[in-house]
């Protein structure tokens, strides 16, 4: 029998011994778990035990695809990168756009799961389902030159994922990387991927994804879109023209970017927030640049021709909303090339932004209040907006030399090694520097933020996309979920149905972007067609709830409890001194939402353990002799 | 009285002034929300983009969002009364990247 939207076989490699082997799962595992980090989940609860060191050799690492990926989907592109993160010690995952998700399933397989550690640098080239390892120690130490000189080497089709300086010095804030340099930033899952000595992943091939009814899938993508070009409604506009720095400077004032280490106000504070913005930063646009078959293409390649920030190569991705915020509204910087250059140095040595730019805030508040020294910085003016010591601190962390040192694992490890009560001015949860979404604003975003397995998440649906998607003060959802945003005791319904859709949408290989644009039902329609599978929206609540239950098990597995472990900072979520912006004075009542959304969900208010009779609802009634010994036992 | 409006990205980017520069209206006193958003449209109705602006209505689209000193806004707010001094933004919301 023909499985459709998925290749059937995933690839393990154990880079200690140097053995691939091919496995073939059973069908059923794709129903149940979808693909991307749904199977990914899945497969590291089952073969990783809890405790294992994130970067030893013990610890597995997966690139995944899901089953829209490298199909005509809206926005059908994506992989996800898992394993347990090494910069929180909890489930990781990061997702990303580009080439290289459809380039592994025409490579003829849905996934390639690493263990062990290699002796030397290597490669995995994959070609038409063959696959070896490779020597990588002429690429050791190459940023995104790597993907160039692959290409050159193997072919022009060849798609890679990589990692840069940052990956291979193991920063934990190291991203794996693609398409000349698209992020899969957030966990640490670079620093896995080098502590393994795996450069890189270059993919190739001609097979084609099954589809269950092709004609359907083309014929329901191709109005859609016609739909979103026709109607032109002004996010399809915004996204194809200014891509997500077209919120940039709206964000920094209406309070939805975090201000001066989020301690700021954006109208008071960062008056400079258009240079860092739109058509700012527009005006360097060489090209757009989509992602693979994009039909909405929000990249855009820019270049800075001359000066002390000239782009090394010869352009660059143009920055995201989240690296605008983290190095303009959180450092207060807004000079336009220096932002081009720290995203150009991120970008090339694979480090996650938002990481990189909320551990330079904390460094710069740390200097302020002197804390730190310029004989601590090496001689850097570590102060509010002082772009070219921004610049120079972001190459040092990257390149784990000088201050940089200190900094290049994140905000908590950086406080640890500077002490003097430095950890008050660290806003991360659980190590992990939360996303550049501020919960007074949008008060959902705290739940993500604390509950996510994954956490200071802000791409794991819920409540807080919502209310900063669309502004508003009532969730423009069905009744009963459509409470206020500030109704904080009874938000539990609303967070759990829009969590459990992401975890679909994730795991399906579709970018968030697609419910921007797409209409409601794509999830659900795209999946129907690709798999020949009947798809509505009950199955998409239980199975998004099973695998969100799955992330949340590993990490109770590893005897973490969100309550006690992932707090998320007060400033993040008191809004009474802040003289601007939506969430001025409230302060969010996070305690409210997440009993509301543990009632709803049957997880324990204290302990959050997910009930036995809840796991067996879901099909878990596997994990209930790791969390309930005692009642498997008896 | 003095009230400041600030058009972002998307919004004003046809304006002549930069995006999200503020810029000064003069409303009468107890002005309201439908006020502003009538003057916002005889000064700069025909300068938006025509998907953002329906000059009928005198409103914007709904995917604009619009915050009244840092309150969002909706048509329904139209009778809400504005603050001497007071800013109001209006801005496409996208997230993420």
């Amino acid at each position: 029998m023909t499985m459709y939207g998925v290749m059937g076989k995933i690839l393990w490699v154990d880079l200690g011994t140097g053995t691939i082997t091919v496995e073939t799962p059973e069908e059923q595992l794709y129903r149940d778990y979808v693909g991307g980090y749904g199977i990914g989940v899945r497969l590291l609860y089952d073969r990783m035990p809890a405790g294992v060191d994130p970067l030893g050799p013990d610890a597995i690492l997966g690139l995944t695809t899901g089953p829209l990926t490298g199909t005509q989907s809206i926005t059908g592109n994506r992989f996800t990168v898992v394993g347990k993160s090494p910069k929180t010690g909890t489930w990781g995952d990061a997702n990303c756009g580009g080439d290289f998700g459809p380039g592994l399933k025409f490579s003829g397989y849905d996934a390639v799961y690493f263990t062990g550690i290699s002796p030397r640098p290597v490669y995995l080239y994959i070609r038409d389902g063959k696959a070896e390892l490779r020597d990588a120690t002429p690429y050791w130490g190459n940023g995104v030159d790597v993907e160039v000189a692959l290409q050159e080497e193997l072919g022009k089709d060849v798609k890679v994922a990589w990692i840069g300086r940052a990956g291979e010095n193991m920063n934990l804030m190291a991203s794996v990387m693609n398409d000349l340099g698209r992020a899969a930033a957030r966990s640490g899952l670079g620093a896995v991927m080098g502590s393994k000595k795996l450069k890189a992943v270059a993919v190739a091939g001609n097979q084609k994804v099954p589809v269950a009814d092709e004609e359907g899938l083309n014929a329901y993508v191709t109005e859609a879109m016609r739909a979103a070009r026709e109607e032109n409604s002004p996010a399809y506009q915004l996204f194809t023209t200014f891509g997500t720095s077209g919120l940039a400077s709206a964000s920094a004032m209406n309070g939805d970017s975090p201000v001066k280490n989020w301690a700021g106000s954006g109208q008071v504070d960062f008056p400079g927030a258009s240079n860092v913005s739109d058509v700012a930063l527009d005006k360097y646009k060489v090209r757009r640049k989509g992602c693979w078959h994009c039909a909405i293409s929000c990249g855009a390649y820019l270049s800075v021709p001359d000066g002390p920030y000239a782009t090394e190569g010869e352009y660059e991705h143009r920055p995201e909303y989240e690296t605008l915020a983290a190095f303009g509204s959180m450092l207060l910087m807004d000079d336009t090339e220096a932002m081009l250059k720290v995203n150009e140095i991120c970008n090339r040595a694979g480090m996650d932004t938002i990481a990189a730019g909320t551990t330079v805030a904390f460094a710069i508040e740390c200097f302020e209040r002197g804390l730190i020294t310029t004989q601590d910085t090496g001689g850097l003016e570590l102060t509010w907006g002082n772009a070219p010591a921004i610049v120079e601190v972001t190459r040092q962390m990257a390149e784990r030399t000088g201050f940089g040192a200190v900094l290049a694992d994140g905000s908590a490890k950086a406080a640890e090694k500077i002490g003097k009560g430095s950890e008050q001015f660290a806003i991360n949860v659980h190590g992990e520097e939360p996303g550049m979404h501020d919960p007074r604003y949008s008060p959902g975003m705290a739940l993500s933020f604390h509950l996510d397995p994954t956490p200071g998440r802000h791409t794991a649906g819920g409540t807080g996309e919502m209310e900063f998607f669309t502004g508003a003060d009532i969730l423009p959802l069905p009744e009963p979920l459509n409470v206020h945003k500030r109704d904080y005791a009874h938000k539990g319904p609303a967070h759990r149905f829009l969590v459990n859709d992401r975890q679909v949408m994730n795991a399906a290989g579709l970018c968030i972007f697609s419910a921007f644009i797409a209409p409601p039902d794509a999830l659900v329609r795209e999946l129907t067609f690709v798999t020949g599978e009947p798809w509505d929206i009950g199955r998409v609540q239980l199975t998004g709830e099973r695998i969100q239950t799955l992330r949340h098990a590993f990490n109770l597995r590893e005897g973490l409890n969100p309550i006690k472990d992932f707090r998320v900072p007060q400033r993040c979520l008191d809004g009474t001194e802040l003289k601007s912006g939506m969430g001025k004075g409230y302060v969010v009542d996070l305690d409210a939402m997440r009993d509301s959304y543990l009632e709803t969900v049957g997880w324990d208010k204290e302990t959050t353990f997910p009930s036995a009779e809840g796991l067996r609802a879901l099909g878990l009634e596997d994990l209930i002799p790791d969390l309930y010994p005692q009642e498997a036992a008896s | 009285m003095h009230y400041t409006a600030r058009f972002f990205g998307l919004v004003g980017m046809l304006l002549d002034d930069p995006p999200g520069d503020p810029i000064v209206f003069e409303l009468p006193h107890g002005a309201t929300y439908g006020d502003l958003l009538d003057a916002v449209g005889e000064r700069f109705g025909h300068q938006f983009p025509p998907n953002v602006w329906d000059p009928v209505t005198r409103s914007f689209h709904p995917q604009v969002v619009a915050l009244i000193e840092d309150r969002s806004a909706t048509p329904a707010d139209r009778d809400r009364t504005l603050t001497d001094g007071g800013v109001a933004a209006f801005f496409v919301p996208i997230a993420g990247g």
